[in-house]
């Protein structure tokens, strides 16, 4: 969904760019809070990953491709304001070495693809946390569901952008309507690869999971309070 | 400081996940649909397409610039968390700061959630 140079015009992209250098500034006084000693080395592998994963585009029906956004799966596991700068990160790199996404267009590919997927994405699995069972084997699903929802949401704020500032006289309703056609296909890739990226990890070390970690926290205390100290029998399966 | 197992197993897996990252950054160019992507794709299919510039990168995506260009992101987005914690200590306004603290105290592990 990288958006070129001249889709939108100079008012609008100079808005996103200045939304994006915001968010971005945001980003670095709430990733404080997230990172620490187990974290912070995860951010510059997301990052990676993030990265590698967006070159291998899938096809996505007749002559289409799509590939991961990456913004719920990145917030998943390190938080959505760390999200946010590793995003950044990679649309600065694919943007200056690659002319992947526009110069202008930087601001608006760092706010659809960046910002929007972290947000859409945190929000959801937070619901979902919520809501379903607290169980962290549950993760990989709500992980996976938001990043389905996030990618259509990031094609219609493109829409909405193009509404705004778009250079072209084009139907709306009909754009709205392929783009979001095409990135609820996207978004199920998108799904899957998100699933399976936090189950992998889930596996391993579920604590590196930000999104589990309330989960774990309340597993810790259900597991350690019968088998610690006081002796209730029931659980202490040793 | 987390226990020395604790401290391994993350190494492993850092390691693990470098590897795998590094695969892929190598390979996914190789392996990739060059068919138009779904932006791409709408704005040929509803007439937009020629307002878009393209230009010339530095790099073009292949094995070589995948895995470049991957240690580039890593790198930044690495040295973006250390700034991030930095600013943890320097008294940034606003937020709790700690007092006196170097600003990558290794035993200051804040951990709030949302």
């Amino acid at each position: 969904m990288h958006v070129p140079d001249g889709f939108l015009d100079a008012p609008t992209s100079l808005a996103t760019g200045a939304a994006a250098v915001a968010c971005v500034g945001a980003a670095l006084r709430g990733a404080r809070r997230e990172l620490d000693d187990r974290t912070a080395p995860m951010a510059g592998l997301v990052a990676a990953f993030v990265f590698a994963a967006q070159m291998l585009n899938f096809p996505v029906g007749a002559g289409t491709s799509g590939h991961l956004l990456g913004g719920a799966l990145a917030a998943a596991l390190v938080g959505p304001w760390t999200a946010i700068l590793c995003m950044s990160t990679v649309f600065l790199v694919q943007c200056l070495l690659f002319a992947d996404g526009g110069i202008t267009a930087l601001g608006t590919n760092v706010m659809l693809m960046g910002v929007t997927t972290v947000a859409v994405g945190w929000l959801v699995m937070c619901v979902l946390r919520l809501v379903l069972p607290k169980r962290v084997g549950l993760v990989p699903l709500q992980a996976g569901v938001a990043a389905m929802v996030s990618v259509p949401v990031a094609a219609l704020l493109f829409v909405a952008l193009y509404a705004v500032g778009g250079t072209a006289d084009i139907p709306l309703g009909r754009l709205a309507t392929a783009m979001v056609g095409v990135h609820v296909l996207i978004g199920l890739g998108e799904a899957a690869i998100t699933a399976l990226a936090v189950a992998s990890i889930i596996a391993v070390r579920p604590d590196l999971v930000r999104i589990a970690r309330p989960l774990l926290a309340a597993r810790e205390l259900e597991i350690r309070t019968p088998a610690g100290d006081r002796d209730r029998g029931t659980g202490a399966a040793a | 400081m987390t226990g020395a197992p604790r401290r391994s197993s993350t190494r492993w897996l850092l390691a693990g996940a470098l590897a795998v990252v590094v695969v892929l950054a190598a390979g996914a160019s190789l392996l990739a649909s060059h068919a138009p992507d779904g932006l791409t794709k709408v704005s040929q299919q509803q007439g937009f397409a020629h307002t878009g510039q393209s230009r010339h990168g530095l790099l073009s995506y292949g094995p070589v610039a995948g895995v470049v260009g991957m240690v580039l992101v890593l790198a930044l987005a690495a040295g973006l968390a250390r700034v991030a914690r930095r600013r943890g200590g320097s008294g940034v306004p606003g937020g709790p700061s700690v007092p006196g603290g170097p600003g990558d105290g290794s035993g200051h592990a804040p951990r709030t959630e949302d």
